[in-house]
């Protein structure tokens, strides 16, 4: 197991060297420059000293992988190097103020669609095809047909334009949180749901669920001790991403939203060219995902120990 | 069956929880509070998630209290341009140093020069050497007071070389004498820099030559003083911008900065104007909206009192009984236009070039962007020496005529004409109009104008590359002071390979330049305008370098609560700003 584990841990690393100089060459071979320096318009206000002195700043002079190496080696010590667009700011600093507002965000509304998600699931299964499971599904599929952007415009008609009940922007105040979360929330908890369900309807059918209820165990017991340990391994193949996803930032939710986390200064950072933090947002991104499917991993032989790594 | 059920369960509860707090500790360990703070990831965790919990969000539950809410997108992601006066570039960031800093002069509604921070000023006889005197009740926010050395130091602090901007931003600057070699290093001694303190009151400029307009360049926040002692102290990281550690000059001082989310301002009571007028309000918070959906929301919910309107609401906020009552409009100092590369055949032909122009209906692209321009037929915008509206009558839109002038230049009918493309950055407003105007060539001269809109970053270094290079680009140009001169120097670096970003533009013409540099030291009105006249004429017209299209007008919300709001042809100054109670 723990062997299991470190091997997994080093190829993790393998891969976010190999994503690193992926993403480096690739935001390298994008045209365009940071600072603004080929905007036609800062034509007449950048001098030629000013643009040689910025290019020099900030080692965009140096060749390409002489630049990679750089950045490599202030990396692995904890200097993720200047931002571009955030001017004389490392981008270490940056991340430390915006990723707690995502991963609050992202974790709050997480917790929230895997519980009431899986919650929803084990109720249509347990009453399927009934009033009850065809609410729930269609909860589920609503959840995940209706795109952010319409739910998000949508709340925003109706909680803050006309029933003023709720403000638009912002963040860090309960009242502010509710909308966000709920459209970050939707399309992962009916994943979750539908995702439950099928699993739970799968389980049901087998053999030792029919044992359990033939010696006499209640039906609560059946359905929480048997069959909802044994469905839920595809309801967490699917959670670890979706965690991983959703502490990195929701584009859409942060921007109409205007909450200042972490995938708004990501999108800032592209636009802007901004190298180094395009970088550390990769590898980051990269570094959840891959702890994530280990975390999930790692949880199946704890959910069904018939799994087993050696 | 079940041998250690507890045991698992409690197990798996153990993995759940540990997961997900090594999910927010890894978070917190790439990104340590503290610099360098990498191996203590526990305890970052504990005050990162503290932080956005703390920030004090303007409850309106306050009592009575007489808030402004602004809002200025460019301050997402923006470190320190909307604070310090050194870095100061672009209407955005100017409204924000003007909150906070006073420089030499200020703008009233007719963009007249007014004296700020100086009483007063005067010339020497050809308006090179410029002394201004300063008013003795300067005081920092914090009560000390300011004098003609703290300006000197300033000044020469915003033009040196090491600022944290990187460079300095100096294009309002290097019309003083020594500041280009400064800031390029050619003379590292800051007292080659043509500003001096002659006594605690008085100041002087000696300048590269005469320029009348001198005190309308004052009014830049470039001018403004900045606190000398916060900057050796915090310089490095742009901490001295920080609330803290800021001084400031001007009506408002800078009380709180969440990042990315909101700035917020109170009156100073050390500004000379505090006691003239008792502070309209108490406090003014300028959020950071980058959705234009989300901004019009939050106006229409009271969470903004002024908004600029996005051209695509136009039509909705002007057919809105209340909302067209708070529509303010006024015209921009802002020229778009087409420039055009004389160097590249067959538009080295001015035949073709005037044919270009004369082929767009611009009261049509007017209509096109919901009215939210003028037809421009010059490059100098209304209200500036030079603009007259009969100066190129040739530049009517005339169809009849521009097929003659393209059947002259060798291609009736638009035959045997390369494939040409306009490059500019993707807006709604941008599609729209250059789809017009594609129109319009396709129909009036049979030409067919490619669009090759894109991201702005992406849009220069498509430029560089040759086969890319695109024939028609756009580009505006908004003015940094209301002179004339900004307008048309700009349009003279045009002429100079070196001070272009694309030299293969490759325009030559023997008058412009020296039309623009005689009127620049023409004191006389009179004459500036006539020079200015001339110079703008052959470069839309004679020998073109663009095609101007429009002038911009601003359209903003202001909700009736908001008074005294000085508006002109730069924007609005908040100095003397109210709410009704």
């Amino acid at each position: 197991m723990w062997q299991y584990i470190a091997r997994r841990i080093i190829q993790a690393f393998i891969t976010l060297l190999v994503l690193s100089v992926l993403t480096f060459a690739i935001s390298k071979l994008t045209p365009g420059n940071p600072l603004g320096l080929d905007d036609p318009e800062n034509a007449a206000k950048i001098t030629p000293e000013m643009r040689k002195q910025l290019l020099e700043h900030y080692n965009l002079d140096k060749p390409i992988p002489v630049q990679y190496v750089l950045w490599f080696t202030h990396f692995i010590r904890g200097d993720f190097g200047l931002s571009l667009v955030y001017r004389n700011e490392h981008v270490q600093n940056i991340l430390a103020r915006a990723w707690p507002i995502s991963a609050e965000l992202g974790l709050t509304a997480a917790t929230l669609a895997i519980t009431l998600g899986t919650i929803l699931g084990v109720i249509a299964a347990v009453y399927r095809n009934t009033i009850v499971d065809y609410l729930s599904m269609l909860i589920a599929v609503a959840g995940v047909a209706i795109p952010s952007f319409v739910l998000a415009i949508g709340l925003i008609l109706l909680f803050s334009l006309t029933l003023h009940w709720l403000p638009v922007t912002g963040w860090g105040t309960p009242d502010r949180a509710i909308m966000p979360i709920f459209v970050l929330m939707l399309g992962p908890l009916a994943t979750t749901a539908r995702f439950t369900r099928a699993s739970m309807l799968e389980v049901i059918k087998q053999d030792y669920v029919r044992t359990a209820r033939a010696k006499g165990l209640p039906e609560r017991m059946v359905i929480t001790r048997h069959v909802l340990r044994n469905a839920l391994i595809p309801v967490i193949t699917v959670a670890g991403p979706t965690i991983a996803s959703m502490v990195t930032g929701s584009v859409f939710v942060e921007g109409i939203f205007t909450i200042p986390g972490v995938a708004n200064a990501f999108v800032n950072a592209i636009g802007g060219r901004d190298y180094p933090m395009i970088m550390a947002q990769t590898i980051i991104f990269g570094g959840l995902v891959i702890l994530a499917n280990l975390a999930v991993d790692v949880l199946y032989g704890v959910i069904d120990p018939r799994i087993r790594y050696s | 069956m079940n041998a250690k059920p507890i045991s698992r369960r409690s197990f798996l509860a153990l993995t759940a929880l540990t997961t997900t707090s090594a999910l927010v500790a890894c978070t917190q360990a790439a990104t340590p509070a503290a610099p360098q703070a990498t191996g203590a990831p526990a305890a970052a965790t504990s005050a990162a998630t503290e932080a956005p919990t703390t920030a004090p969000t303007s409850a309106p539950a306050a009592v009575q209290e007489r808030v402004l809410y602004l809002n200025s997108p460019a301050f997402y992601g923006d470190p320190g341009g909307g604070t310090d006066p050194g870095c100061s570039g672009g209407m955005n960031t100017v409204f924000a140093n003007q909150l906070m800093f006073s420089a030499l002069t200020y703008f009233d509604e007719k963009m007249q020069p007014q004296p700020d921070s100086a009483e007063s000023w005067k010339p020497n006889s050809d308006s090179s050497v410029w002394t201004f005197t300063l008013r003795k009740d300067l005081k920092w926010s914090n009560g000390q007071p300011i004098t003609a050395k703290d300006f000197e130091w300033s000044i020469k602090r915003n033009a040196s070389p090491d600022i944290s901007c990187g460079g300095g931003i100096i294009y309002m600057l290097d019309i003083i004498k020594g500041v280009t070699d400064y800031v390029g290093k050619k003379n590292t001694d800051p007292n080659s820099v043509g500003v001096k303190a002659l006594d605690d009151y008085t100041l002087q400029f000696t300048l590269n030559g005469p320029a009348a307009y001198f005190p309308v360049m004052v009014e830049y926040p470039n001018y403004a003083p900045v606190p000398q002692q916060a900057i050796k102290d915090f310089g490095k990281d742009t901490q001295w911008t920080q609330p803290q550690h800021v001084l400031s000059n001007g009506p408002f001082k800078l009380v709180e900065w969440v990042r990315d989310d909101h700035m917020t301002y109170v009156p100073n009571q050390y500004w000379f104007g505090y006691s003239d007028k008792k502070p309209g309000l108490d406090k003014i918070v300028v959020k950071m909206i980058k959705n234009t959906a989300t901004a019009v929301a939050a106006y229409e919910t009271g969470e903004l009192d002024v908004l600029e309107v996005p051209t695509g609401e136009l039509p909705r906020i002007t057919a809105d009984p209340v909302e067209s009552k708070q529509m303010v409009k006024f015209a921009k100092l802002l020229t778009q236009y087409m420039q055009i590369r004389p160097g590249t055949k067959p538009f080295d032909d001015i035949r073709v070039r005037n044919a270009l122009a004369i082929a767009i209906d611009r009261e049509s692209i007017a209509k096109v962007l919901n009215n939210t321009v003028v037809p421009a037929y010059q490059v100098l915008a209304p209200g500036m020496l030079g603009h007259d509206d009969n100066l190129i009558p040739e530049m009517a839109y005339s169809p009849d005529k521009a097929r003659k002038l393209l059947a002259d230049a060798g291609f009736p009918g638009g035959q045997g004409f390369p494939k040409f493309w306009i490059n500019s950055n993707t807006t709604d407003d941008y599609q729209n109009m250059f789809e017009a105007i594609s129109a319009m060539y396709k129909d009036v001269l049979g030409l067919n104008m490619e669009l090759a809109l894109m991201d702005p970053g992406a849009r220069g270094a498509w430029a560089d590359q040759t086969p890319f290079r695109p024939h028609l680009w756009r580009e505006m140009w908004g003015m940094d002071f209301p002179d004339s001169h900004n307008t048309m120097n700009f349009m003279a670096s045009k002429l100079n390979p070196n001070t272009t970003i694309h030299p293969e533009y490759n325009w030559k013409d023997n008058k412009f330049g020296p039309l623009v540099k005689q009127a620049a030291q023409e004191v006389d009105p009179q004459k500036r305008a006539d020079l200015y006249k001339q110079a703008d004429r052959i470069g839309c017209w004679e020998n073109p370098i663009i095609i101007p299209i429009y002038y911009a007008i601003s359209e903003l919300l202001i909700k009736p609560r908001v008074t005294d709001a000085i508006i002109n042809g730069m924007g609005i100054t908040y100095r003397n700003i109210a709410i009704k109670a």
